[in-house]
């Protein structure tokens, strides 16, 4: 059977695209003639499957119906991430998520392993950027024992120290291999220049090594208590269970939380800085790998749903220009990440990086000139259709994209109504666009040497300041 | 339908493992021929409007030569750079955004896969997009040209992996001078001159409709969908006396070998114990086997897993099994700290000899992973887009049959062929050992770089001259 290895799979299997790239954002009603693949009935039904409910102690709940199968799929929200911590206790949370797994007061490291086994329970803990999350994917008939031990993992975590120094090892061990990889230490290196110490968002492998070594396990289970009893939980079930059993449920097991409200703080955006815009690192590769980063529309920005459109085209134009037409390189592509701060990211492999950072320019030039044509504005926008479908197929994917965009915007609709939202985006806002974000970028660049020169990277940073 | 020789194949049948899920006769595919003898198998699904179609083809680096090695790589992404109804990659590229599709391919040892997913009221011009694609290809000269660099990239990105040489080494270790037979990547210097003339002919030997299969899941009716790709497909001709290239057999890996690579940028280290399995051509019933052990060293209660990962002695340990047609490598995985190394290699070699005692492993253990194995199966089918593709990885490797009678097979296994299986395959048999840190990590626990006789017989350089900005 195909395996999930633990060591990397090198080249058993080679791509067409780099597995980036070969997905899109994005939308079908059942006509051709209708330019809107994803119809208005169609999302009117999925709203209909979706419910939004609250336990007695406010607690949200937001349940989507899926009769066709008998898979559950639960998760659990807290709006704080790694971006809430502050510096130098930014891995406490990623690592007291990590360690929940490892047991709890009801169901000690051995049962809860001995009981996912038993259950094929599928059970997750996390801490991204913004957000901290749990999963449990399950059936139907085991829902009952499921739901009991995943509550208890949130509600009463062991953090035995044995088993959190074991997490510890794992993630220096994860910190320690991000110098290996050339895509990921070129991401650290533009991180340097792109984030002020001390911003939220910062997070450098090398200090997360030194901050890990420091960090106490009795550390742990204080923060995550005062983020359970300071942070309002949101829990997304997909399940083809009727909902007044599943509220029910989660009454019996959650309300003893307190009834709590929060505002994220606002994440300042980094300003650009002249000394430090571009990071070159002398490594013995035979491509070059680049990495743009600057700041895009936030996830509740105005601007959001342009920006992703023009962010696909700009893609779209980057492949074109770079790898079509000029054969410069297997993987160049640009994309937006939407969180509380946003940013825009270019990313190319080239053997001549003078030459494709060349053309790079060539191609913001032209988005940030060009006027598309409603016909061409509508062509990018299929592809979102398609995207926005796929993200409906697994009970996993839809409970993570609901409870993402509850988590962000406190509501539903920004995500069911995307292609709505999307038809509305005109060609002059994608130029306009174009024009106020691509701009002051900083230059991560790893290759060799002698194939390097500053006086080209800087042409690129000075081309695009704004 | 009398011309569908095998519909709706029934799956599974039930289990009786305590509070089992119970798949009763679901049909889950069609399959059948089309008059070009191009198979089409269907998995309709209406949960989104989408359609996912996948060509999938026996193929790869196990039907090439020195001489041709990593050309069917190349040939995959000339797929996509025009045929007689779209002239070049640019047209391509915009019937594909007016499709609203999402698209790549894949190139492997055994297989070769393209595949699209697309709004399914485009399921028409989708078939036709990929049967044009398929059968009048252009290869044009200036194309290829062009394209031959973008690979020669994709190979450069792979060699910046500080893995490269370790993984390139134990492959050529295997399986000595038929290492390319396992190496889709290729070669660099064959992807660097190929002309048109070789991709034609593999075009000839692989891409023929006898040698792929369509295999197509979502929204659609399927009765809609025969006679759409029919139409669609009819275009792609047979060409007659063809016949399949028979890969060689792999020589026998007889005695052990262990090496040390030191290379930079390695954080920790690593070793991988690689054993000749089984193998779908020769023994077909221990690929079931060689899967539930994998399972069960997976298992977190389990001697295996308290032993190496629970107790700290290792960042990572795991026994992992890719069921193949022509070869069966079963590797033991281990990611530790430079000081723990040495000793969970020893531990490992020493452990392997107890997973055939009876007690290494328990009955309800087997139960669990058995159990595993029929929701996994949920998880798996209720994505139509990737069940589909997964389809496409069985087909070209071991055929649909093996596939379908998978969970039916896994569930006659017993303890005791976990421990026969243990004793045939691992115990007392030759391996391959690699062990992968840094120079200056190696040093401190007193190893030297033994890789370099291998090196210097096995490992192709890449040719400088072409290492330029």
């Amino acid at each position: 059977m195909i395996k999930k290895l633990l060591r990397p799979a090198l080249i058993s299997l080679v791509f067409l695209f780099p597995s980036f790239a070969c997905t899109t954002d994005g939308t079908s009603s059942k006509t051709k003639e209708d330019n809107r693949l994803v119809s208005d009935a169609s999302i009117a039904a999925q709203k209909e499957q979706t419910s939004v409910a609250t336990l007695s102690n406010g607690t949200q709940v937001i349940i989507r119906n899926e009769p066709s199968s008998d898979l559950v799929s639960l998760m659990v929200g807290w709006p704080k991430g790694s971006s809430a911590t502050p510096t130098g206790k930014k891995n406490l949370g990623i690592w007291a998520f990590d360690t929940l797994t490892m047991g709890s007061k009801n169901y000690p490291k051995d049962v809860l392993f001995a009981l996912a086994e038993k259950y094929s329970l599928n059970i997750a803990c996390s801490q991204g950027i913004d957000h901290s999350q749990c999963s449990l994917g399950t059936i139907n008939d085991y829902w009952p024992q499921a739901l009991a031990a995943f509550s208890d993992v949130i509600l009463h975590p062991s953090f035995k120290p044995s088993d959190a120094e074991l997490q510890r090892k794992q993630l220096l061990a994860h910190y320690e291999s991000i110098a290996n990889n050339p895509d990921a230490f070129t991401n650290e290196l533009v991180n340097k220049c792109f984030y002020p110490e001390n911003h939220p968002y910062f997070l450098s492998a090398k200090d997360s090594v030194t901050e890990m070594k420091q960090l106490k396990t009795s550390e742990l289970s204080g923060f995550y208590q005062q983020l359970l009893q300071t942070t309002p939980m949101t829990l997304v079930v997909v399940t083809s269970m009727p909902k007044e059993k599943i509220i029910a449920d989660l009454e019996k097991q959650f309300n003893s939380l307190p009834k709590i409200s929060y505002t994220p703080p606002k994440i300042e955006v980094p300003p650009f800085k002249d000394d430090c815009s571009l990071v070159f690192e002398d490594r013995d590769v035979p491509t070059a790998y680049l990495l743009a980063k600057f700041s895009a529309p936030e996830v509740n920005s105005p601007d959001a749903v342009a920006a992703t459109l023009l962010f696909n085209i700009f893609s779209e134009e980057l492949d074109e220009e770079v790898r079509t037409k000029r054969s410069l390189s297997y993987a160049t592509y640009a994309y937006t990440r939407q969180y509380r701060m946003g940013l825009g990211i270019i990313y190319s492999t080239t053997p001549k990086p003078e030459e494709t950072l060349e053309v790079i320019q060539q191609v913001i030039t032209k988005i940030k000139s060009t006027s598309y044509t409603p016909e061409d504005l509508s062509e990018f926008k299929k592809e979102f259709a398609t995207a926005f479908y796929l993200k409906q197929e697994t009970h996993h994917s839809i409970a993570a994209k609901l409870l993402e965009t509850q988590l962000y915007h406190g509501s539903l609709n920004p995500f069911y109504d995307l292609p709505r939202e999307l038809d509305k985006v005109t060609p002059e806002q994608i130029k306009s666009l174009a024009g106020k974000y691509l701009k002051n970028m900083r230059l991560g660049i790893l290759f060799q040497k002698a194939g390097y020169k500053d006086t080209w990277a800087k042409k690129f940073i000075s081309a695009n300041k704004g | 339908m009398p011309l569908i020789r095998a519909l709706k194949r029934t799956v599974f049948i039930s289990l009786t493992l305590f509070g089992v899920p119970v798949l009763h006769g679901e049909n889950l595919f069609v399959e059948e021929k089309l008059a070009n003898g191009l198979e089409l198998i269907a998995f309709p699904s209406h949960k989104v409007p989408l359609a996912t179609i996948v060509l999938t083809c026996k193929g790869g680096a196990m039907t090439e030569s020195p001489g041709s090695n990593g050309l069917t790589h190349l040939w995959e992404h000339m797929f996509f750079k025009g045929n007689e109804k779209l002239p070049n990659q640019e047209a391509f590229k915009k019937r594909i955004r007016t499709l609203g599709i999402t698209y790549n391919g894949d190139t492997s040892a055994e297989k070769v896969r393209y595949f699209f997913t697309l709004p399914s009221v485009y399921l028409v011009e989708g078939l036709d997009f990929m049967a044009d694609a398929i059968a009048t290809p252009l290869i044009d000269e200036q194309e290829l040209t062009k394209e031959r660099k973008v690979v020669l990239d994709e190979w450069d990105r792979n060699a910046s992996q500080p893995e490269f040489d370790f993984y390139n080494l134990q492959r050529s270790i295997l399986y000595q001078e038929q290492g390319f037979l396992r190496d889709p990547l290729g070669d660099y210097s064959v992807i660097a001159e190929a002309n048109r003339a070789q991709l034609m002919q593999i075009k000839k030997d692989i891409f023929v409709p006898q040698n792929c299969a369509l295999i197509v899941g979502g929204d659609f009716e399927y009765e809609d969908l025969k006679a759409k790709a029919e139409k669609s497909f009819s275009i792609w001709t047979a060409p007659k006396e063809w016949k399949a290239i028979t890969p060689p057999s792999f020589p026998k890996f007889t005695k052990t070998i262990d090496f040390v690579m030191f290379r930079p940028h390695i954080d920790n280290a690593s070793v991988e114990l690689t054993f000749m399995g089984p193998y779908l051509k020769e023994t077909p019933k221990d690929t079931y086997i060689a899967d539930i052990l994998a399972s069960l060293l997976q298992h977190k209660s389990g001697k295996f897993y308290r032993k190496f990962v629970d107790s700290g002695l290792t960042l990572g340990a795991s026994f992992s099994y890719f069921t193949q047609s022509q070869t069966g490598e079963s590797s033991f995985y281990l990611r530790a700290t430079p000081e723990n190394i040495l000793n969970a290699k020893k531990s490992l070699l020493a452990e392997i000899s107890a997973m055939a005692k009876p007690d290494y492993f328990s009955s309800d253990q087997l139960d669990d992973v058995k159990r595993s194995l029929i929701i996994d199966h949920k998880r798996e089918i209720n994505a139509p887009s990737s069940f589909t593709k997964t389809l496409a990885f069985w087909w070209p490797v071991t055929g649909l049959a093996y596939y379908q009678g998978y969970v039916n097979n896994m569930n006659q296994i017993t303890l005791s062929d976990v421990q026969d299986f243990v004793k045939k395959y691992l115990i007392n048999k030759p391996y391959l050992a690699g062990l992968l840190i840094s120079e200056e990590n190696g040093k401190k626990i007193k190893l030297k770089d033994t890789s370099k006789p291998f090196a210097d017989k096995w490992l192709k350089k890449r040719p400088q001259t072409q290492k330029s900005t």
